[in-house]
């Protein structure tokens, strides 16, 4: 069965660039579409076994949600990969500290954020 | 002055995104009619600004297009708006990193040129507590609808 992987970005544009990446690298990709949203998908199914997430949405933003599901127990080992724009150290930073694997800056290499998944996901 | 750093900036957008290198020239003051879109991001905290791209209607399409790997045609107005609005967040996260100050980007609005530049309509101003406010209605018919 085809590893799944949650796109947590608020821009449809995107969540086609990294879903298509992934699902032409052999995975399966579930979408939402900002934090309140991720949380929800990543509380309702188990099956998700990593997640690429965006920091600046409306509603929750990554990062919130990123220290929400990472001191929710259940889910607190998933991996997660940041991809943003945002390059700012103290963002970078606060993500790790929450347990964020990677940190990904757009524009992105489809070959660079699939290798940086296998690696989380064969780990 | 971060000429150079925006300039590197859309030149990494356009070679990661598209594959394609960009020429950096002078556009003329007429470069865009009224279907022309506008994407923008505002800064604040340490720093207050916005960022702004302006591209014609032609090529948001064709950027859209590629960014999201659909047909010739296929995308909606939505989809264009969106792509749009994605280059200049990028774009404007990159810059945030270089301007040595802590400060927040907003998310991207888009619109279309014509109501970025429309003439004023209609006017009010006022004093309220002894402080001054001004709203202003901008707009043109759209022929289009």
């Amino acid at each position: 069965m085809a590893k799944k992987v949650l796109v947590v970005d608020d821009s449809p544009t995107v969540r086609q660039q990294v879903g298509l990446a992934l699902k032409q690298a052999g995975y399966e990709v579930v979408e939402a579409t900002d934090g309140a949203d991720g949380v929800a998908k990543v509380g309702s199914d188990s099956s998700i076994g990593m997640v690429i997430l965006d920091v600046n949405m409306p509603r929750m933003n990554g990062l919130e949600m990123l220290e929400t599901v990472k001191a929710g127990g259940a889910n607190a080992n998933l991996p997660v990969i940041m991809l943003t724009s945002e390059g700012q150290q103290s963002l970078i930073e606060r993500a790790k500290k929450a347990g964020a694997k990677g940190w990904i800056v757009k524009p992105f290499k489809a070959e660079l954020l699939v290798a940086a998944v296998k690696k989380l996901l064969v780990a | 002055m971060l000429d150079e750093e925006l300039a590197t900036v859309i030149e990494d957008i356009a070679e990661t995104l598209f594959a394609v290198p960009i020429a950096r020239v002078c556009l003329p003051d007429d470069a865009f009619d009224a279907s022309a879109l506008t994407a923008c991001v505002d800064y604040s905290g340490g720093f207050q600004g916005a960022l702004r791209a302006t591209l014609s209607a032609k090529l948001a399409r064709t950027l859209a297009t590629l960014m999201m790997h659909k047909l010739r045609g296929s995308c909606s107005e939505d989809d264009v708006r969106d792509a749009v609005g994605e280059i200049a967040n990028i774009a404007a996260g990159n810059l945030r990193g270089l301007l040595s100050v802590d400060c927040q980007v907003s998310l991207p609005r888009v619109s279309n040129l014509v109501v970025e530049t429309a003439p004023i309509l209609s006017r009010a101003q006022f004093v309220l507590f002894e402080e001054p406010i001004s709203v202003e209605l901008r707009g043109v018919a759209n022929a289009r609808a």
